[in-house]
């Protein structure tokens, strides 16, 4: 921690000394002018200035979430150039940017469930200042639920996703990469086939987001299903035979609910094989593209 | 934690350079990032970042868009399909 307290006083590389702190209007007219100047010599050393001022606070949230909650992440800074983007591309100020300082937590919460569960203890460790929940409102196929913690003054923003929403948001990053950074914001490409394939991977994003809802709710009918017919056998039957009738009568239609369970979770098990084969074709079609 | 500097090719999809940072090097990591940063420029396609985390294990689940290929990372994609619970097949 000496290292980062060092850190917040470090020279930037053009070798001009700033206040540890930049004001908020400071913030925002370099934020101005980085819309439609490159960067460079003053304003360079201003932006490293500020990504510098979040690196203490992204350490200490990372360790609040493992010392607090036990959860692993990766933090990292927002790089100058991303940052510049994103100005160029929104009209946020860039005092209100919420992701200079990112976590990535690793520890994927299995189910949408325990993503409430995990966003919860965020909630209830850290003071939120703003939250963005996009598995209800996706972004050109990517979810996840964003929670911004302040930090010692500081936006750290936290992303919280299921192992599929991360594998989808990895993949379709990859594509953007080597085709058109903006296809994460509904830019489609001008190559067809590459068209086709960011097509192919928003729809699969759709049918994974649905089948991760179809199992959930198959998951919690399961549960409530046991605890009911657990709270009965430990009731135990009544002693009135009229009234044992009807326990039995309900304890076998519980088996029964359990037993067509089974045709529900087959029935989830088959979308997740179609999903698969249009996973498999959307393989096929990068590996046409990148052959040539 | 580790500080791991990637410096990654975005157009080529690939890494050009790795390096790792122990724990009370962290400024260092963040200085070389800046560094490499001027060096490169703004639009050159190559994207400079460090990643902090307690091992090079937990910033290639997080961020394997710098370490796997595009095909590699459709078969992660694959397999966060079939790892979801209450599945038939996990029972």
């Amino acid at each position: 921690m000496a290292t980062g307290i060092a850190q917040r006083i470090a020279q930037p590389l053009s070798g001009v000394l700033l206040p540890r702190h930049l004001s908020a209007t400071q913030i925002d007219k370099l934020g101005d002018r980085l819309r439609t100047t490159p960067l460079a010599g003053e304003d360079r050393a201003l932006l490293q200035q500020l990504i510098l001022d979040h690196d203490a606070p992204l350490s200490e949230a990372q360790d609040t979430l493992r010392t607090a909650l036990g959860l692993e992440s990766t933090g990292r800074l927002k790089t100058e150039a991303t940052i510049v983007e994103k100005l160029r591309r929104q009209t946020t100020r860039l005092s209100r940017l919420q992701d200079i300082a990112g976590l990535r937590l690793l520890d994927f919460p299995a189910t949408r469930l325990e993503q409430d569960e995990v966003a919860r203890k965020i909630r209830s460790t850290f003071r939120i200042v703003d939250e963005d929940d996009r598995r209800y409102r996706p972004s050109f196929g990517y979810r996840a639920h964003h929670l911004v913690a302040e930090v010692d003054g500081c936006r750290v923003e936290i992303q919280v996703r299921t192992p599929l929403q991360h594998a989808w948001a990895e993949a379709y990053e990859k594509l953007a990469d080597v085709t058109e950074r903006d296809i994460r914001y509904g830019v489609m490409p001008s190559d067809p086939r590459l068209r086709d394939l960011v097509e192919m991977l928003q729809d699969f994003a759709e049918r994974g987001d649905q089948i991760e809802h179809l199992r959930q709710r198959a998951l919690l009918q399961a549960a409530r299903i046991d605890e009911v017919e657990r709270e009965k056998v430990r009731a135990g039957p009544p002693s009135d035979p009229e009234a044992q009738a009807a326990y039995e009568g309900e304890l076998a239609d519980l088996r029964t609910m359990k037993d067509e369970q089974s045709p529900l979770l087959q029935g989830i098990v088959s979308l997740e094989e179609h999903l698969i084969e249009r996973l498999r074709r959307i393989s096929e079609q990068l590996d046409a593209i990148s052959s040539g | 934690m580790k500080s791991f500097l990637i410096v990654y090719d975005r157009r080529a999809g690939e890494l050009r350079d790795f390096r790792v940072f122990d724990a009370h090097e962290s400024a260092e990591a963040l200085q070389e990032r800046f560094r490499q940063e001027l060096n490169y420029g703004s639009d050159s396609g190559i994207e400079i970042v460090v990643l902090r985390a307690a091992s090079e294990d937990a910033i290639k689940e997080t961020h394997n868009r710098y370490f796997a290929s595009g095909q590699e990372l459709l078969h992660s994609v694959e397999r966060a399909v079939h790892s979801q619970p209450g599945t038939v097949e996990a029972g």
